[in-house]
């Protein structure tokens, strides 16, 4: 194996692990932003969502349907906790799963933002700490104690991380978030947000894209929606406008296999919102990443422009889900920055795959192109 | 390559439910045209597969991660999950196994 590629495999697993606490509870999530869209006072249904005030402020009787009552509750109980559960898990199974709810109780009740970034911090360490506990007294358990004790340490761990969660981890989990929502804002008021694109699409084609999407921005995001009620950082990664504008380059300019295998990539890509299946036509022509770029970057302007963006992560990057997430205010804004971002995108990407389709012809001779078995060549190591 | 029969084909991706899902589909699919019936195709995040895998299908940015995770099982390397000879390729080898 390479430097470079453990390097790359590094990465990839810990921004895995990252995103592996985040996505198997974004249904969640989805339900979070669902109840939110329904039932705030600019949503679908605001009757149903808490008693109507009078003319004096007096709260009217809608019939005991108050169901706004659950979105605070949700983001900041719910959310962190399942995140945290999920951490402890991947770390120490379902014991290390339980522990970490336990110890990320501290960071919520210590803070008064919600603790996305504390539960991903104290779920994984509560699953670590029981591991390590557990592993002093393994196999010196009398039979008939095991759960006795198997209990009691949990508890006593479990109880003892709350403690310093709330007392040591909360804190300082807070000055970093709010230090990360201060810079992600100024990066927003100074309209240099666009350049955001030219990290997270490069990272995107090398499968860091759930990394980005649900280790990073999805918390951010979901923190700032949970104040403004809406948040750009939900489009930076998910937008599937730039990768539609690459797979319509490729299924109009390109040759053979690949030109052939990118209209079902398109509606795999843009309608059921699996991206990876545009990653290989970037890898296979890596100056196309320029495209992606400049199409991330278009789409992340045109959300500045119109101060819009979703309610809750679009996951999968779906226009559907996409859609669906969209605050009524934000339509415009949501619609253009998937156009537009598809435009620019397809035009570069079209230069690209335009300018090298003779050289492409000739390698499909050999069905298979030369790029394609030399990059099979470089990952065979 | 073990000389036993494989019966379950893992498709593993980085979350382990989006591209690697719609593989096994298509996988799924080919093996069911092929007759093929004893076999099952799961998908799951690389994160999590075991040593005990048999069959392992990624694509190539992930297959390092896979043959670290589980060193003895057939890794199979995919460039584009539409369009693939691999799929065949694996449906092949499995129907040469029980020939």
């Amino acid at each position: 194996m390479t430097t470079s590629s453990s390097a790359r495999v590094g990465v990839q697993k810990f921004g895995s692990f990252l995103s592996g606490m985040v996505m198997p509870n974004i249904a969640a999530f989805i339900a979070w932003g669902l109840i939110t869209a329904f039932f705030i006072p600019t949503g679908w249904l605001p009757a149903l969502g808490a008693n109507p005030l009078d003319a004096d402020g007096n709260a009217l009787n809608n019939g005991g349907l108050n169901f706004l009552a659950m979105v605070g509750p949700m983001i900041v109980y719910m959310l962190p906790l399942l995140i945290a559960n999920t951490g402890g898990r991947l770390v120490y199974g379902v014991r290390g799963g339980v522990v970490g709810v336990i110890g990320t109780m501290g960071v919520i009740v210590g803070t008064s933002i919600p603790m996305f970034m504390g539960a991903m911090i104290v779920g994984p360490l509560g699953g670590w700490l029981i591991k390590k506990v557990d592993a002093i007294w393994a196999g010196k358990i009398r039979a008939g104690f095991e759960m006795l004790v198997d209990n009691f340490s949990a508890g006593i761990v479990g109880a003892v991380l709350a403690l310093v969660a709330f007392l040591g981890i909360a804190p300082f989990v807070q000055t970093v978030s709010d230090a990360l929502g201060t810079g992600v804002q100024a990066l927003y008021d100074s309209g240099f947000a666009p350049l955001l694109s030219i990290l997270v699409e490069p990272a995107k084609v090398l499968f860091l894209n759930n990394a980005i999407n649900h280790g990073v921005l999805t918390p951010l995001g979901t923190t700032a929606a949970a104040e403004s009620g809406k948040s750009f950082l939900f489009l930076v990664e998910a937008n599937p406008g730039p990768g539609l504008g690459i797979l319509l380059a490729f299924a109009v300019f390109g040759v053979g296999l690949s030109k052939a295998s990118a209209p079902g990539a398109i509606i795999i890509h843009f309608l059921g919102g699996i991206h990876e299946v545009y990653f290989p036509y970037v890898l296979m022509k890596p100056a196309i990443i320029v495209a992606a770029i400049a199409g991330g970057a278009t789409g992340v302007a045109t959300n500045w422009l119109f101060g819009s963006g979703l309610r809750a992560p679009a996951s999968p990057g779906s226009i559907f889900a996409v859609l669906l997430q969209t605050p009524t205010d934000s339509y415009i804004g949501v619609i253009l920055s998937v156009v537009l971002s598809a435009t620019v995108s397809f035009l570069i990407a079209g230069i690209i795959v335009r300018s090298t389709r003779k050289a492409d012809l000739d390698a499909e001779a050999g069905d298979l192109s030369a790029a394609k078995a030399q990059s099979k060549a470089n990952k065979g190591s | 390559m073990s000389a036993d029969l494989t019966h379950t084909v893992i498709f593993a991706c980085d979350a382990g439910m989006g591209s690697s899902a719609m593989g096994a589909t298509l996988l799924r699919t080919k093996l069911k045209t092929a007759g093929i019936t004893d076999v099952t195709v799961i998908n799951k995040a690389v994160a999590e597969l075991a040593s005990d895998a048999e069959l392992v299908i990624t694509h190539s940015g992930l297959t390092d991660r896979a043959r670290h995770m589980a060193p003895d099982a057939i890794h199979v390397t995919v460039e584009n999950f539409m369009a693939t000879p691999k799929y065949d390729e694996v449906v092949e080898t499995l129907r040469a196994q029980r020939a």
